[in-house]
């Protein structure tokens, strides 16, 4: 039970027995203050009956009218005393009933004396009388008797009363000690020993044995504090380890640290210092710490640190660099000085930071010495964009001093021209861009240098602090490019005009070799008879010669119109072309018993239809052509590469091309075998070639004499040019 | 040749004086429990009077008070008295009346207690058959009674209270057990009885039979009387006996109903009407001048009656009440001016 609530029962207990005290008090006085009324009443009873006795003698005697009067008198307030008693008792005694029923036998027998008194005398007469005398007596003596009984009574109730109030008054201030030893022995049990437990533990707990607890179970106000107390050690404990385990760390840490850490209360003497300082001292830290700075320094070092201490013992915060000889050698070390002030403000100690620049120190003048041989101009600008640094090179491109470049002034190196785009380039780079940028320096004697620029914006956290850059002449490799562009389009206006020149060419030189044709065979048709055997075999060689010049005009052109008259790309089904092909070479097909077999299902592709077709024949006619002794098995194949592009090859069981001849059968009139082996114009491969080529794919072979060859070429795939904005129509027809 | 004696005679000295000293003892005590005379033989006279003795017997108080008490019912007391003065009884009930007249004479017994009283045991009651409605009627009739009991005293007073000479009335003797059968025969108009014979012949004679006015003329004191010899040699016992009595009236105090059902049982009565009359009576242990009062008239009616012989006037009413008993058991119940 809670304390507060054993103290409200306690304290309402005892409210309850003070005010069951009071009434019973109260009760007592009320019920004695009865009682001793009716004593009182019952002593008026007892006089007045006494002197009803008397004067019912007194009447029996001498019969007066004076006695009557007074004996109804005497009964009267006889019966408004008993009256009385029983309006104020309540309820009523059945003594005091009693008497008062007994009072009431009175009367009757008093008038019947009183009517025999006024009889005249007789015998009967007298005797009456005498019996009415002897009965009104007796219960007049009756009368005495139940006063007496009451009055008995209610001395033994105020006896009894008294008993009551005598044990109410003893036993209520032994109850009251009782529940005060009771309060004062939860009190000790549940108030005084709980909290001296847990004064021992909090005095123990404030000695530093936070393993301590109070060991109060009680559940009450003393049990939660003291479970708070012991909730509130733990985690002191808790914290304690962990701060300890935080000092450890921290001492691992700044022992592993290679600064020079350490901490210098406001005496000026070492409190702290990390394992770098032992080795700067070569001390142990047992001999550091206690020791003023100025102990350990030799007196030129004390000049350059002493002052920079004293600024933070008062209370400011110094940086500074501090060159020292130390072993024989120079340090550059930057110290900070950081004083720890209390709520007051005062210096309550000084961390101390040093940090070894040496390395750094050197490695800038190693930097700035590449810096300054480089031959790319080199910059560093701050986050405004004005100039730290430029390298003589820099200046050598831009034509600037140095005074010149710093701040804004190398702005004017740049071309106006040019001036926003290189302020978009360093809003680029400030956004997180490398920028690459070519523009125009304009140096002071008006010649403009071209220069390929490449910048970093320099950052600290996310704030741009700066740029640097770096600065390249390319001033020769443009007017190279410019030439080479010049000549580029030259060259391609040049192979234009060829084209042109050899589509013309062969178109107007088919006729005159179509009649030099038509009439050799006239004339070997109607007078071969007539010429001699010589004659008709040079007639022959001219006919042969004829056709092999319209066939190889025929190439030429279909070469020439490959670029000239190709057909804008569209959607082809490649099966749909292939049948095609094998429809117009079915002939061949089945003189050589060939066998072509294809992928199913063969992909859509992006071409050209005419030039697909034109493509797979040739390929397919090379494999009929260029057969072994085996009939021809021809594969056209189909799959997806890597780059999402169609690969599409034509395998046969020919008789292969050496790898070195690979690259050398795409070219114009390259043949590998004599006429006479295979005819042809030695142009197919080199029309395929262009094909593939104005399809912006590649083809190759793989061969091997012996085992076949293998042509493939690769074609975009149709969802690729779709994506890539292109008309999606499908070419299902010729 | 002798072997060893196993007969009482060969037990050491020692051993048999203890024997003989336990069998003296064990005879002492038969003689002393002889001496104490058992349980107390008491005459009850049969009526609602007797109910504080009814109680106590039913109740156990006697046992529980220690001493043994053995009822003996009679119809009267004067006949319980009687077996008390001759030895067949060691108390007896009695109204105050048989006492009184008895000590005219040299008496053997005293009053130790009055354990009831009440001004209305004793009826006079009429058949209205005999032309009895009022008081006055009776002159001239029959009235049956038992002579020389309270019963007689009552109808003496009650006449006279209603100014009616004994002479004008034909007063007829009967025994008890007589009186109801006498009204119902008409051999007598009247009767004057105690209870419950008058609530018989009430029950008998039913609406015939009309109780007359019944004015407070006798209020008659129920004693309980012992022997002197017994008061001299087992005092202890008749105080035992006194609380035990005491008790009993508590419990009728306090618990009417079950003491109305405790007199019922006893004397077979209807129990309503044990209830509607267990009021008239007072139920209380006592000896108050009141008594003495009584009885001195009753004396001097007796003489007047002449029923005590002037040779027999040899007592006195003081030595017809020993007031030490009860003044033992419960002091503020005795208010005599007696020793």
């Amino acid at each position: 039970m809670r304390i507060r609530h054993q103290l409200t029962v306690s304290a309402l207990i005892a409210v309850l027995m003070t005010g069951a005290l009071l009434v019973g008090l109260l009760q007592a006085i009320r019920v004695n203050q009865e009682g001793l009324q009716q004593q009182v009443d019952a002593q008026d009873v007892a006089r007045d009956v006494g002197s009803l006795l008397t004067l019912t003698n007194e009447f029996a005697t001498y019969a007066g009218e004076r006695a009557a009067a007074q004996w109804r008198l005497r009964q009267q307030q006889l019966v408004a005393t008993v009256d009385r008693a029983i309006e104020r008792s309540s309820p009523a005694s059945p003594a005091l009933l009693e008497l008062r029923r007994n009072i009431d036998h009175l009367p009757p027998l008093f008038e019947k004396l009183v009517q025999q008194s006024l009889a005249p005398p007789s015998a009967l007469g007298l005797r009456r009388h005498e019996l009415l005398v002897e009965r009104l007596l007796t219960e007049t003596q009756e009368v005495i008797e139940s006063d007496h009984r009451w009055g008995h009574g209610v001395a033994l109730r105020l006896a009894e009363d008294q008993h009551r109030f005598h044990g109410l008054v003893l036993v209520t201030p032994g109850l009251l000690l009782a529940l005060l030893v009771a309060v004062g022995l939860m009190v000790w049990r549940r108030v005084l020993r709980p909290l001296t437990d847990i004064e021992t533990a909090v005095t123990a707990i404030r000695a530093g044995d936070l393993s301590a607890r109070c060991h109060v179970e009680a559940a009450n106000e003393l049990g939660d504090t003291a479970r708070a107390v012991d909730s509130m050690a733990a985690a002191l404990a808790e914290q304690t380890e962990a701060l300890r385990a935080s000092e450890r760390h921290l001492r691992l840490v700044t022992d592993n640290m290679p600064a020079l850490i350490g901490y210098i209360g406001a005496d000026g003497r070492y409190a702290m210092v990390n394992k770098a300082y032992e080795a700067w001292h070569q001390l142990p830290q047992a001999d550091i710490v206690g020791q003023r700075p100025d102990a350990l320094e030799d007196p030129d070092s004390q000049a350059l640190f002493a002052p920079q201490l004293a600024r933070a013992l008062a209370g400011e915060a110094v940086e500074f660099d501090a060159d020292v000889l130390r072993r024989g050698r120079s340090w550059t070390m930057r110290m900070n000085y950081i004083p720890q002030l209390d709520a007051q403000g005062r210096t309550v100690g000084v961390y101390v930071l040093g940090n070894d620049l040496t390395a750094l120190r050197q490695s800038e003048r190693q930097l700035r010495a590449v810096m300054e041989a480089s031959p790319l101009g080199m910059f560093h600008a701050d986050a405004a964009g004005r100039c730290l640094y430029v390298n003589p090179a820099w200046l050598a491109i831009a034509g600037f001093t140095l005074e010149q470049s710093l701040g804004d002034g190398w702005a004017l190196s740049i071309h106006p021209d040019d001036r926003a785009q290189v302020r978009t380039s360093f809003r680029d780079a400030r956004d997180g861009l490398e920028v690459v940028s070519e523009h125009r320096y304009l140096r002071p004697n008006g010649r403009v240098v071209w220069v390929r620029g490449h910048g970093v914006a320099l950052r600290e956290g996310q704030q741009v602090v700066g740029y640097i850059g770096t600065v390249e002449d390319i001033t020769d490799r443009r007017t190279l490019d410019v030439e080479l562009a010049e000549r580029r389009q030259e060259l391609a206006r040049s192979n234009a005009e060829l084209e042109q020149f050899a589509y013309v060419a062969s178109h107007d030189l088919q006729e005159p070799l179509r009649m030099v044709t038509s009439y050799t065979q006239l004339i070997l048709r109607r007078h071969g008879e007539q010429l001699p055997t010589e004659a008709r075999e040079f007639m022959a060689f001219v006919e042969d010669g004829g056709k092999r010049a319209q066939a190889l005009i025929g190439d030429l052109l279909s070469l020439a119109r490959v670029n000239s008259q190709g057909k804008p790309m569209a959607a082809v089904p490649l099966q749909t072309v292939l049948d095609e092909v094998q429809w117009g070479l079915r002939l061949l097909i089945q003189d050589s018993q060939a066998q072509v077999t294809h992928d199913d299902p063969l992909p859509t592709v992006w071409a050209d239809r005419r030039q697909l077709g034109q493509l797979l024949q040739n390929l397919l006619a090379n494999a009929l052509k260029f057969r072994s002794v085996e009939p021809p098995r021809v594969h056209v194949g189909a799959r997806r590469e890597p780059d999402g592009r169609w690969r599409i090859s034509v395998a046969d069981n020919g008789i292969g091309i050496e790898p070195k001849f690979h690259q050398r059968v795409f070219s114009m009139f390259q043949r590998l075998h004599l006429r006479d082996e295979y005819p042809g114009t030695g142009i197919g491969l080199a029309i395929c070639k262009k094909v593939v080529e104005r399809h912006g794919g590649q083809i190759g072979v793989d061969a091997a004499p012996g085992h076949g060859s293998t042509f493939w070429f690769t074609l975009s795939a149709v969802a690729d040019e779709v994506s890539g904005g292109g008309d999606l129509t499908l070419e299902s027809a010729p | 040749m002798s072997g060893p004696r196993l007969l009482p005679c060969n037990l050491p000295r020692w051993g048999r004086l203890l024997r003989q000293l336990m069998v003296g003892w064990l005879v002492g005590v038969a003689l002393l429990d002889a001496a104490a005379g058992g349980d107390l033989r008491l005459a009850v006279s049969r009526g609602p009077v007797s109910l504080p003795l009814y109680v106590a017997d039913a109740k156990g108080y006697f046992a529980a008070e220690g001493v043994g008490v053995r009822l003996i019912e009679c119809h009267s007391g004067r006949q319980c008295f009687a077996q008390l003065e001759e030895g067949q009884a060691d108390l007896a009930t009695a109204a105050e009346l048989i006492i009184a007249l008895d000590s005219l004479k040299s008496s053997n017994a005293t009053i130790v207690a009055t354990f009831s009283s009440s001004a209305q045991q004793i009826r006079l009651v009429a058949r209205q058959s005999a032309g009895i409605a009022v008081p006055a009627d009776l002159r001239g009739k029959r009235v049956g009674t038992v002579a020389r009991t309270s019963a007689q005293f009552f109808l003496d007073s009650w006449l006279l209270y209603h100014d009616i000479e004994v002479a004008d009335v034909k007063v007829v003797a009967l025994g008890v057990d007589q009186l109801v059968d006498a009204l119902a025969a008409h051999r007598i108009d009247a009767v004057a009885i105690w209870e419950p014979v008058a609530a018989q012949a009430q029950a008998q004679l039913g609406r015939d039979l009309a109780p007359l006015p019944a004015p407070r003329v006798y209020n008659q004191h129920f004693v309980l009387a012992a022997a002197r010899a017994l008061l001299a040699g087992r005092e202890t016992d008749v105080q035992r006996l006194l609380r035990a009595l005491w008790r009993a009236e508590q419990l009728i105090a306090e618990r009417p109903a079950e003491a109305a059902e405790i007199l019922a049982s006893r004397l077979q009565l209807d129990l309503g009407q044990v209830k509607a009359t267990l009021g008239e009576h007072e139920f209380r242990l006592s000896l108050t001048p009141a008594l003495l009062s009584t009885m001195d008239s009753q004396a001097r009616w007796a003489i007047r009656e002449h029923l005590v012989e002037p040779g027999q006037r040899v007592g006195t009413l003081l030595g017809a009440v020993d007031p030490a008993p009860l003044r033992k058991v419960a002091p503020q119940a005795v208010s005599l001016p007696l020793p």
